[in-house]
Formats: C-alpha cells, sequence, structure tokens
C-alpha cells in the first residue's frame, strides 16, 4: 500500500481536535493525523533530526491554530519557514480568532491560507471539508 | 473614560500654593503712583509759595527799615534846615530866612509824626524819638525865646541860651545819630534774616523735594517689586501647571495606551476562548444527533436542538460584541466619503441577499462628506437593515435616505414605513443589548443602534430618532 503522507494538527484544545479529525474522516480523508498539543512539541515533531524519508516524515498539510501553549501558533510557524526542510509545506491556519493583527501576521509570516473556526458544527465541517478537498486533492505539493 | 476629563480639569483648580496678582491691588497700586506725585507736587507748591511769602516778608520789614531811616534822614534834614533858617535869621536880621524855618519846624512835625509812626512797634526807637521831639521843641522854644529876647533888647541872645541851643541840637543830632544805628542795625539783622529765610526756604524745598522724591521712588519701587514678584510667582505656577498638565496628560495617554492595550488583549480572549467552548457544545450536540440518535427519542433531539441554537445564538452575541468594542478600538481615519455611492453599495448587497423584497428606495443627494469610511458604512449597513427589518411587513417597502440644512450644519436621515416603535422606550433604543420588539418577531442582538451610536459619536456628530408605531421611524444623523 502506497503511504500517504500525514496531515499534522497543531491543537490544543482537545474538543476541537476531536471535532476536526471527526471533520476529517466524515469526508473521508484517509491521513493519517498527527496531533501537538502546544508549538514546542509540534516543532520537535516537525525537526527531528532522523527523519529518513521526507515524504512520509513531513506532513502534506499542517493545520495550525493560533493560541498555543508553550510556543504560540505565529512563532511556530516562523519557525516552519525559516527551515529549508520544511518552509515549502502547506500551511493553514486554522483558528478562532479573526483580529485583523492576527490575520496580517499569519499572512505575513507565510500561511498559505486562514480560515476561522465557526461555532456551528455543520459549517464547520463543512469548512475542513473544503480544506481537506482543496489541499490534499486539488492542491499540488511543491517537489522535493 | 468619562472621568478622564474630570480628571484633567482637576489639574486647572488652583492650589492653594497657586498666586494671583489681585486686580483690586493693582488698581490701587496704580492710583497711589498716580496720586502720590501729583499729591507730592502740590505739597511742594504750597510750601514753595509760603517760603516765598516768608522771604517777600522779610523783604518787606528791610524795605520799612529803608523807609524808616528815609524818614529819619529827612526829619534831620528838617531840623537842619530848621537850624540853618533860625541862624540866618539870628546872622542876617533877614526875616527872608524866617520862612523856611517856619516852614521847616512844620515840616519836621509831620515828617518825625510820620516817623513815629512808622517805628511805633519799636518802643527804643519810639523812646529816642521821643526824646528827639522833646528836644526839637525845647529847641524851638529856645530859638523863639531868643527871637523874643533880640527883638525886645535889640541885641543877640546870652550866652547860656546859645549854649543851651547848641546842646539842644548836638542832642537831636546825637539822638538821629543813635536812631539811625539802631535803626541801621535793625535792617542789617533783618536783611540777614531775610537771607537766611531764602537760603532756609532753598534748602528745605531742595531738601524735602529730594526726600519725599525718595521716599515715593523707594515705595513705587517696592510696589513694582511686590508686582513683579507676584507676577513672576503667577507665572511661575502657571508653567508648573502647564507643566503638570502637560505631565498629566502624558500620563493619561500612557494609561489610555495600556488600558487599549489590556482590552484589545481582553477582547481577543473573549472572542478565542470564549468561542472555543460553544463549538465544542455545538458540535458535540450535532456529533450525538449525527451518531447516536436511534438511541434518543424525538424529545431528546429537539432539546440537542435547542442546545444548538442556544449556542449559535450565544455566537453571534459574541462576535457582536467583539465588533461593537472593536469599533471604539480601531483608528479613526477620515477620509473623503460619497454618501450618495456608499449607500448605493450597501443597498446593492441587500438587494442581492434579499432578491423578494419589494423595496422602494431614495438616496441621499450626491455630498462628499469626511468620514471614516469604514465606519460609516457600518453605521449606514445597520441602519438600512434595520428600516428593511422593520419594514418587512409591508408589501412595499418605502425607505428614504435624505438631508435636511439646519442651523448651518447637515442632518442626514434614513426613513422606514416599517412597524415604528414606542417613543415611551425611546431611552433604552441606542443601548446595547436593549430590544424594543420580541425576538420572535424581529430577530438580532440589540446590539446594531448602538453601534451606530458609537460610530456618530466617534465622528463627533449626533443621533435621535422619532417614530410612531405603525408608521414608521426616522433617524436623524449628523457629523462632527
Amino acid at each position: 500500500m502506497k503511504t500517504i503522507p500525514y496531515i499534522f494538527l497543531i491543537e490544543d484544545n482537545e474538543q476541537d481536535e476531536i471535532l476536526t479529525i471527526k471533520a476529517l474522516k466524515k469526508n473521508k480523508v484517509l491521513n493519517e493525523i498527527k496531533v501537538a498539543r502546544d508549538g514546542a512539541e509540534a516543532l520537535d515533531i516537525l525537526f527531528k533530526e532522523d527523519a529518513p524519508q521526507y515524504a512520509v516524515d513531513l506532513p502534506q498539510l499542517i493545520l495550525l491554530d493560533l493560541k498555543l501553549p508553550k510556543i504560540d501558533g505565529l512563532e511556530v510557524l516562523k519557525q516552519i519557514r525559516c527551515n529549508p526542510k520544511t518552509k515549502l509545506i502547506p500551511v493553514v491556519i486554522l483558528t478562532t480568532s479573526k483580529e485583523d493583527s492576527d490575520l496580517v501576521s499569519g499572512y505575513e509570516l507565510g500561511a498559505n491560507s486562514y480560515v476561522r473556526k465557526p461555532v456551528d458544527f455543520h459549517e464547520f465541517a463543512e469548512a475542513v471539508k473544503n480544506l481537506g478537498t482543496y489541499w490534499l486533492l486539488l492542491n499540488e505539493r511543491a517537489p522535493v | 473614560m468619562r472621568e478622564l476629563p474630570k480628571k484633567l480639569l482637576s489639574t486647572f483648580t488652583p492650589t492653594r500654593d497657586m498666586q494671583y496678582v489681585d486686580p483690586k491691588e493693582f488698581k490701587k497700586i496704580l492710583a497711589q503712583a498716580t496720586l502720590l506725585p501729583v499729591a507730592l507736587s502740590l505739597f511742594l507748591s504750597a510750601l514753595f509759595v509760603l517760603q516765598i511769602y516768608s522771604i517777600l516778608d522779610e523783604n518787606n520789614k528791610v524795605r520799612h527799615s529803608d523807609e524808616v531811616l528815609n524818614y529819619a534822614a529827612k526829619s534831620l534834614q528838617w531840623v537842619i534846615d530848621s537850624e540853618t533858617g533860625f541862624r540866618g535869621y539870628i546872622i542876617t536880621n533877614n526875616k527872608t530866612y524866617l520862612e523856611p524855618w517856619k516852614k521847616a519846624s512844620a515840616n519836621f512835625e509831620s515828617s518825625a509824626r510820620n516817623l513815629l509812626n512808622a517805628v511805633r512797634d519799636n518802643p527804643m526807637q519810639v523812646k529816642d524819638l521821643e526824646n528827639i521831639r522833646e528836644l526839637y521843641n525845647s529847641w524851638l522854644e529856645n530859638a523863639n525865646s531868643t527871637l523874643a529876647y533880640r527883638k525886645k533888647f535889640n541885641s543877640t541872645s546870652t550866652d547860656y541860651m546859645i549854649k543851651k541851643r547848641k546842646i539842644y541840637m548836638d542832642g537831636i543830632r546825637s539822638g538821629f545819630d543813635q536812631f539811625n544805628e539802631r535803626e541801621r542795625e535793625l535792617r542789617n539783622t533783618r536783611w540777614h534774616k531775610a537771607e537766611e529765610t531764602s537760603k532756609e526756604a532753598i534748602l528745605i524745598i531742595i531738601g524735602l523735594g529730594v526726600f519725599l522724591g525718595f521716599v515715593l521712588s523707594s515705595i513705587s519701587l517696592m510696589q513694582l517689586r511686590r508686582l513683579s514678584k507676584n507676577y513672576t510667582r503667577a507665572f511661575d505656577s502657571l508653567s508648573a501647571a502647564t507643566e503638570h498638565l502637560e505631565e498629566t496628560v502624558a500620563q493619561r495617554t500612557h494609561e489610555l495606551v495600556l488600558v487599549n492595550k489590556e482590552l484589545e488583549a481582553f477582547s481577543y480572549s473573549v472572542s478565542h476562548d470564549l468561542r472555543a467552548p460553544l463549538r465544542g457544545i455545538d458540535g458535540f450536540s450535532q456529533i450525538l444527533a449525527d451518531d447516536y440518535g436511534d438511541k434518543l427519542d424525538g424529545d431528546a433531539l429537539k432539546y440537542l436542538g435547542f442546545i444548538r441554537s442556544g449556542v449559535q445564538k450565544m455566537g453571534i452575541l459574541i462576535d457582536d460584541l467583539i465588533n461593537l468594542s472593536r469599533l471604539t478600538r480601531t483608528e479613526f481615519k477620515k477620509d473623503n466619503v460619497d454618501l450618495a455611492i456608499l449607500t448605493e453599495e450597501i443597498m446593492q448587497e441587500f438587494r442581492v441577499s434579499e432578491p423578494d423584497r419589494k423595496v422602494a428606495f431614495t438616496n441621499f443627494l450626491p455630498q462628499k462628506i469626511d468620514a471614516d469610511k469604514g465606519l460609516l458604512r457600518a453605521a449606514l449597513h445597520n441602519l438600512i437593515s434595520n428600516a428593511l427589518k422593520y419594514s418587512r411587513k409591508k408589501d412595499i417597502a418605502h425607505i428614504e435616505l435624505g438631508q435636511s440644512f439646519k442651523d448651518g450644519k447637515v442632518t442626514y436621515f434614513v426613513r422606514d414605513n416599517g412597524v415604528g416603535f414606542d417613543m415611551r422606550y425611546y431611552d433604552k433604543l441606542f443601548q446595547p443589548f436593549q430590544r424594543l420588539h420580541p425576538k420572535d418577531q424581529f430577530d438580532g442582538t440589540g446590539i446594531g443602534l448602538a453601534t451606530v451610536a458609537r460610530i456618530i459619536r466617534r465622528h463627533n456628530g449626533m443621533i435621535w430618532a422619532e417614530s410612531e408605531v405603525g408608521l414608521g421611524s426616522t433617524f436623524y444623523f449628523t457629523l462632527g
């Protein structure tokens, strides 16, 4: 079976994690989903030294929350973009905030997309579905 | 925020150590500075006149002495004339000499009387003069006796009589000498006194003038110093107050910035943290309904629906709240906005979102105004949205956007023919989360008009409304 690159969900809220995974599964996303609960853990997973295979060891898509313990989302994004290994991975900011400052900083630091999590689960599921369809099916990854 | 102007004002109220230049005192000083020199010069003039009078008086006394001496000389002359006339007659026996003698003796009498009159205030002189007169009378008697003797015996008088006559005449001469000497002395004394008085007068006037001038200038100097001190103190406290004011303003500004930052952090936190649990409640309610729907009865599903609708309303409420707070925090930037174009854009949005509504729409006259475009758009969006919402039950909604000019200011209005509201509850109209209509008839969180009012206030404008139930409402506003 062909290995599918994983989706990396960086999210501190357990309920949001469950809802996101549920919404992804509901929309038949088969990729493995790795979860980090804070910024530090996320960076550890991404930058671990012994990554034998880029295709499997690096995620196909990063879903990043902004408000994270230890190292916040924007800092995580900055480090992802600074590292030559991870700089090309699509990062979608998936957050509750829609403060202008967050939007601007997010895009300035190189986010590929910015999605605000709706309260309504139907809308949320729809948003996650669209994200999956677009970033996992339509969008082409940059070659290694 | 309301407290701020009060606090700023408090720095204007004078503190205890703040000194003002009392206008009354200033007037007093001014009056003193004008009246004192005038009074002083009047006083000096009066003194000067008095001194002049006393000098004149002394001079008059000197002149009087001169007169006395003059009279005395004349009197003596008459005595001499008498003797000369008498002697001429005796020697020549010519009667023509008798005439001058008689005349001289008469003249002496009047001259002596004048003289006596002139020196009557001086008893010594009077006494001398009386003595002279007596001697003269004795001499006259002697002379007459001599004449009688001569007529009778046709011979010169006796040696005794001649001797006696000589004694009288010598007495008269020495009397006059003494008289003149004394009067001369008197005159000299008087002259000296006049001189002294003049000198004194000059010294007194100069001395007093200098002294008073010195006193006056000292007083003026003192007052000027005090005035200048007061002014300096007033200026100092004023500049201290200004400095303090600047400090206060800077401090308040700093505090405001901090508060604003805190508010921003708070609202960020609210928008992020308050919504996250809502999403959980909504999501898991939905998952319960989806995944465990077969294990739940109809009521349970209905209740799950209630939970979700409540959560969603809360979500909207939080969003509105965030928007309202953002309105006061975002940077205010005035642009040249075309009101007619802006409202046309907003109407176009509504035409798209509610394509089935029949709306007769009258737009503002084309006019460019200075306003924050984003904020003004939000305000107009709210007002038009309300107008549309509350005229929903009409077949054709009439929404009129217009302007009127009053007191040199433009008043804009948004009028509808909707259900209107009861003016009794007017004071709740622009309060956040206050609603004048039940939610099941007209949806909304009650934040729209509060938002509009806040935007208008940020433009230094005013907003008010008029309405009649069933006939529609008109919202008026001005912009700065």
